[in-house]
């Protein structure tokens, strides 16, 4: 096999890993804390995708692409606080299937409205100037946007370690998933801790579908085939738990761009593959805990 | 069984038969399409409704039975009985495959699990073209002189609607039902009273798969058209939706459902590309406005798997069921 092939694909793959982290570690801090596998999440991804177009489109790629990231995903955190507030608190601690129920029909409602608005053309936009270039490496070529998001996704795997391992906002959440009566007891406002949590992990979906835009259009069914691959690296890494979403997230992008050079068409076949045996051996995931928590 | 059920029955067989000989050729077909909906959405709500399994699997085995169906009239001079009863022998086999593997998954793991075999189903389908013809699909098989009538092939599947539906409700209301609902309630306790959960989730899982394939293949012969997409799991989540919009806790609700979903697929489809957008407004809107639970539509109330705060216990929310 050719190893300039061989390197780009994981380059490639790498950058993929990474906005499947941002989105899987949304949908993994909702869960840990709120314990709601949240359904509605690669909508939002497409939501702030399509957004996250329109503005860029406005503002030009070079500004508009870094405004996109720092103003659609806190826009969409405003709408997950929102739906938290309006309809997701009234899930809590009921069975699945109405978890199910309740977000899988949020997400047909945001995915069906955006493309209401946009139509079912598929909308992209090129990288900021300066990620417009790639560079060589040896006689591999790599687009400077995917070193971008590879680093990008470290430093908020970081982020996200830092926060909830060593900052007092991260002890009050740990706290408040371990024993929620008494956290509450404590004086801990749970109810804004959870809507917090929430529009957070929105917040990383958000990210994840502005940063999409220069690799991949935002099309129809993104939500869903997003979607069902962020729970895959969730599933796979172990919910609740952020550095199993992020180890994951880069064992499912590798997979999935090395298996385009065997299986052109359906690489995403091995994830399923992949998420089926992890399961069958180790039902709580890779890092998973059989005791749902946040780690 | 109730009388009410029997009676049901009764007036399904009649009332759809006779109306087969007034409806014209569009009509009948049609009118197969949703009744083969219902089939798959019944079959479905054993495992949903009464084994209490979330699946987004179960388009592999309609799929299974559609393509069974095509392939059998493709290549050989079996017919369609036989085509459709391989189908459903398959979709036998592949249902208690799926369960046994996910015996011990719960709730999302489950649910994800499912979705992830019907994907790896639906992309063989896919890519093994020269058996299946992959995204091309396969069309225009000849499902036999007497079937060819839209009229007939409507009455066939009157026929075996109702002979499907007597043998659920038999299945419903046997000792092995009742003891799948028990489990579904509490699966912990029922372990704890002796019961063997993992046998009776893999026989309702079957039981559900064979009744999808079924479904599966008389679409086939009615559309004389299969397509990969019949796998894909948005394919599965259409039985999700015919039974949470009709009804989880009745046997007749799924019925129901199909009916509805139908009619808002072709209705509202009419109008807009984005119809599911109401489906989604209208189960949102179920889900939220009910007291306490859901009473009707989602059956118990408190999660089991949580230990119970102090002093309350979670008390199931029984709704009969009929």
């Amino acid at each position: 096999m050719d190893a300039t092939i061989f390197l780009s694909q994981i380059f490639a793959g790498l950058s993929r890993s990474m906005l499947l982290f941002f989105a899987g570690s949304g949908l993994t801090v909702i869960f840990g804390l709120l314990k709601i596998f949240n359904f509605a999440h690669g909508a939002l991804y497409m939501l702030s995708a399509y957004l996250g177009f329109t503005f860029a489109a406005a503002f030009g790629s070079s500004l508009g692409l870094g405004g996109a990231v720092v103003v659609i995903p806190v826009g969409v955190a405003l709408l997950g606080i929102f739906l938290e507030r309006v309809i997701i608190k009234r899930i809590y601690e009921k069975e699945f299937l109405l978890q199910l129920i309740v977000t899988y029909a949020l997400s047909l409602i945001i995915a069906e409205s955006v493309l209401w608005g946009y139509g079912g053309n598929p909308r992209s936009i090129m990288a900021p100037e300066i990620f417009r270039t790639s560079f060589a490496l040896g006689k591999v070529v790599i687009p400077y946007y995917q070193i971008f998001l590879i680093v990008m996704g470290i430093v908020v795997a970081f982020a996200l370690w830092y926060v909830f391992q060593k900052t007092n906002i991260g002890w009050t959440i740990e706290a408040a998933v371990t024993d929620r009566a008494m956290a509450s007891a404590l004086g801990i406002p749970i109810d804004l801790l959870y809507a917090l949590t929430f529009g957070a992990g929105c917040w990383l979906a958000g990210v994840a579908g502005v940063l999409s835009l220069p690799i991949s259009a935002a099309a129809p069914g993104m939500d869903a085939s997003m979607g069902v691959e962020t729970f895959a690296v969730v599933i796979i890494g172990g919910l609740g738990n952020i550095w199993g979403t992020f180890a994951a997230a880069l064992l499912i992008g590798l997979v999935e761009s090395l298996g385009v050079l065997w299986l052109p068409r359906g690489s995403i076949v091995f994830v399923y593959v992949l998420m089926l045996i992890v399961l069958m051996l180790r039902p709580q995931g890779l890092f998973g805990r059989l005791v749902r928590g946040l780690k | 069984m109730s009388r009410r059920d029997s009676w049901v029955l009764v007036i399904l067989l009649a009332g759809s038969g006779l109306a087969g000989f007034f409806l014209d050729t569009y009509y009948l077909n049609v009118g197969t399409e949703v009744i083969t909906a219902v089939i798959f959405a019944m079959s479905y709500n054993i495992a949903l409704g009464y084994g209490g399994l979330v699946s987004f699997g179960h388009s592999f085995f309609y799929g299974l039975g559609a393509y069974s169906v095509a392939i059998i009239l493709r290549d050989t001079s079996l017919g369609f009985p036989i085509g459709m009863l391989i189908g459903m022998a398959l979709s036998a086999f592949f249902g208690a495959v799926v369960a046994y593997v996910t015996r011990r998954s719960r709730e999302v793991y489950f649910a994800i699990l499912t979705l992830g075999f019907s994907q790896v189903a639906f992309f063989i389908i896919f890519t093994w073209y020269e058996f299946t013809e992959g995204d091309n699909g396969i069309f225009g098989f000849n499902v036999g002189r007497i079937l060819s009538a839209p009229r007939n092939f409507y009455w066939l599947t009157v026929i075996l609607a109702v002979a499907w539906f007597w043998v659920l409700l038999r299945v419903v209301h046997s000792p092995f039902g009742l003891t799948l609902k028990a489990i579904r309630d509490h699966e912990d306790r029922s372990k704890f009273i002796g019961l063997y959960p993992d046998k009776h989730k893999i026989i309702a899982l079957t039981v559900s798969a064979v009744g999808s394939a079924m479904a599966g293949s008389l679409y086939a012969g009615m559309s004389k058209l299969v397509h990969p997409n019949l796998l894909h799991w948005m394919t599965a989540a259409q039985p999700l939706f015919m039974t949470l919009v009709g009804g989880i806790n009745s046997f007749w609700g799924p019925a129901v459902g199909a009916v509805v979903y139908k009619i808002a697929e072709v209705f509202l489809g009419q109008i807009t590309e984005r119809w599911t957008l109401f489906i989604g407004v209208v189960l949102l809107a179920i889900a939220l406005i009910a007291p306490n639970g859901l009473v009707g539509l989602v059956r118990r109330g408190e999660r089991r798997t949580n230990p119970a705060p102090a002093g309350t216990r979670g008390k199931p929310d029984v709704t009969p069921v009929q």
